[in-house]
């Protein structure tokens, strides 16, 4: 019979580092990763010779960038892994990182995701299986066609799926590593240059740069390794699903969502209203109503209103994005939910500055890749 | 030249009695017999429901008539081959699948709104490599109360 997470060894969060998210530079990714791993380890105050393994995330990169990176950290010969899963890339690292040490086969692993925006092909355009006009439906039009059917749907004014874009410009002015740090009115976003539908440019995800890294430890390596346990953030759910088949195909993103997230929460024992953070894949803003509605902090279609209310603002019942999301903070792709967990960490051990969630407990990671993949993951204190 | 020539993608869609005139009506296809998982496009790897594949999968022909569910007017596209914007729309046909291409639609007229009737046709393909190829399209079906009104 297979096992949970939560049913073998207790994994921690011990190191959290970041390289900012960034329009595309000349910085080499080698500069990017090499700075959030040293960040990650001197958080968690190791040296690199400790870490047992380490999980490379990336999407877009070529093949093979981890370990011309990591020698640079010194060659003491550690297994990598490279890990490409789309959108979910750096959560699958992460989840992989996370089971080596509770499987007992590595007291400290490292999960790293760098990336730089390249050209790249999605290899279901090669099945060779002819579509009527894929060409024509990029993702922000997928989900601008989502949009239109979510607001006739919940009769929802389309400008007001902008108020999702608003909030986390304002929570990524306040975030160092992100790629958006200017503070957004509604009337900026809703002007901005038209996209797809009702999205305008600000109400998208930006195409970006950047690294992530995070430590994971067992309660042996904490012990073994004198890793400050204080700061530790325990892993409490690891869930992870692809695409099946839905009754309403288009919305296979929602669909993957509910069930992975009620996955990760029967696994944690907790129920949606226990989580304090959700850190969650708003590539586009109908994505974060769809999501948080389908994870269950709110009901069909009382996104919008609980958004105006402040439910999901810092401070409000459930922060969510408080890092800004993928609107705000940016989506380099391989970083992204590596990045996730980093803001989950600081906020939860109170070192968020000023965006920090007061009294947060509890938060819940969420990815979805093109495939399409979800991955959730729970972390509490 | 024969018909299978002039379309665009013959694979997904063939032409009403054979005629491939522009304006035509068409039919989508794509079904598995073993297990009645009607899909499209059509794809003979295997059927996603029961794993069935080879023979099992045949042509099925799909009236091409359906209702919208989304409608979205692109005005940002990359490619060389279409120039925005245009009008892409979600249509769940009468037989189930939920299919998404463009909707034949004038810039001056508003995006049509969820529940608009909808029926496939051939039109001329803006594939400036395939101009004399026809390409599968929607347009809002005419009925007695009025342009795309439900029936």
């Amino acid at each position: 019979m297979s096992r949970q997470l939560n049913e073998l060894r207790p994994v921690f969060v011990v190191g959290i580092g970041m390289h900012p998210y960034q329009y595309l530079s000349e910085t080499p990714y080698v500069e990017l990763g090499l700075t959030a791993v040293r960040e990650a380890l001197a958080d968690a105050k190791v040296e690199w010779p400790m870490v047992d393994s380490a999980y490379v995330a990336k999407a877009m990169l070529p093949m093979a960038p981890g370990r011309p990176m990591l020698r640079h950290l010194g060659s003491h010969g550690l297994p990598i892994v490279h890990v490409e899963n789309a959108s979910a890339s750096g959560s699958s690292a992460f989840r992989l990182a996370c089971i080596e040490v509770a499987a007992g086969m590595a007291d400290l692993s490292l999960a790293v995701g760098v990336d730089k925006p390249t050209k790249v092909t999605r290899a279901e355009t090669l099945t060779g299986i002819p579509y009527l006009a894929n060409d024509a439906i990029v993702p922000f039009t997928h989900f601008a066609l989502l949009a239109d059917e979510y607001a006739h749907k919940h009769g929802i004014e389309l400008d007001d799926m902008a108020r999702v874009a608003m909030k986390n410009h304002r929570n990524a002015a306040l975030n160092p590593y992100a790629q958006r740090r200017k503070e957004r009115s509604l009337e900026e976003i809703l002007n901005g240059k038209q996209i797809s539908g009702s999205f305008t440019s600000l109400q998208c995800t930006p195409v970006g740069e950047g690294a992530a890294a995070v430590l994971v430890a067992s309660e042996e390596g904490i012990r073994r390794l004198y890793i400050d346990g204080d700061r530790a953030i325990r892993v409490t759910a690891s869930a992870a699903r692809s695409q099946s088949l839905y009754e309403n195909a288009t919305s296979f993103d929602a669909n993957l969502t509910e069930e992975t997230t009620r996955l990760a929460l029967q696994q944690a024992k907790l129920a949606p209203q226990d989580l304090d953070l959700v850190e969650l894949h708003d590539a586009f803003t109908i994505e974060e109503l769809e999501y948080v509605e389908r994870m269950g902090l709110c009901g069909p279609g009382e996104a919008i209103p609980q958004l105006k209310e402040g439910v999901f603002d810092i401070g409000g019942r459930c922060a969510v994005n408080a890092s800004g999301g993928l609107i705000g903070m940016g989506h380099p792709i391989g970083p992204t939910g590596i990045g996730q967990i980093a803001e989950i960490t600081r906020q939860l051990r109170g070192e968020a500055g000023e965006r920090q969630h007061s009294g947060a407990r509890t938060g819940l990671a969420h990815m979805v890749g093109v495939g399409a993949v979800c991955y959730v993951h729970v972390l509490q204190v | 030249m024969s018909t299978t020539n002039a379309l665009l993608k013959p694979e997904l869609y063939s032409a009403h009695d054979g005629h491939a005139e522009a304006g035509a009506r068409c039919f989508l296809k794509g079904g598995c017999c073993r297990c009645g998982f009607i899909f499209f496009p059509m794809q003979r790897y295997g059927c996603e429901q029961c794993g069935a594949d080879g023979e099992w999968l045949e042509s099925y022909e799909l009236r091409g008539t359906g209702t919208l569910v989304a409608a979205a007017m692109v005005h940002m596209h990359k490619g060389e081959n279409r120039r925005a914007p245009f009008v892409v729309v979600s249509v769940k046909l009468d037989e189930g699948p939920v299919v998404r291409t463009l909707l034949e639609h004038s810039p001056e007229q508003p995006v049509p709104e969820p529940g608009s009737r909808v029926e496939a046709f051939l039109a001329s393909s803006e594939n400036t490599a395939e101009s004399s190829s026809l390409d599968l399209r929607f347009r809002l079906r005419t009925s007695p109360t009025g342009l795309g009104a439900p029936e």
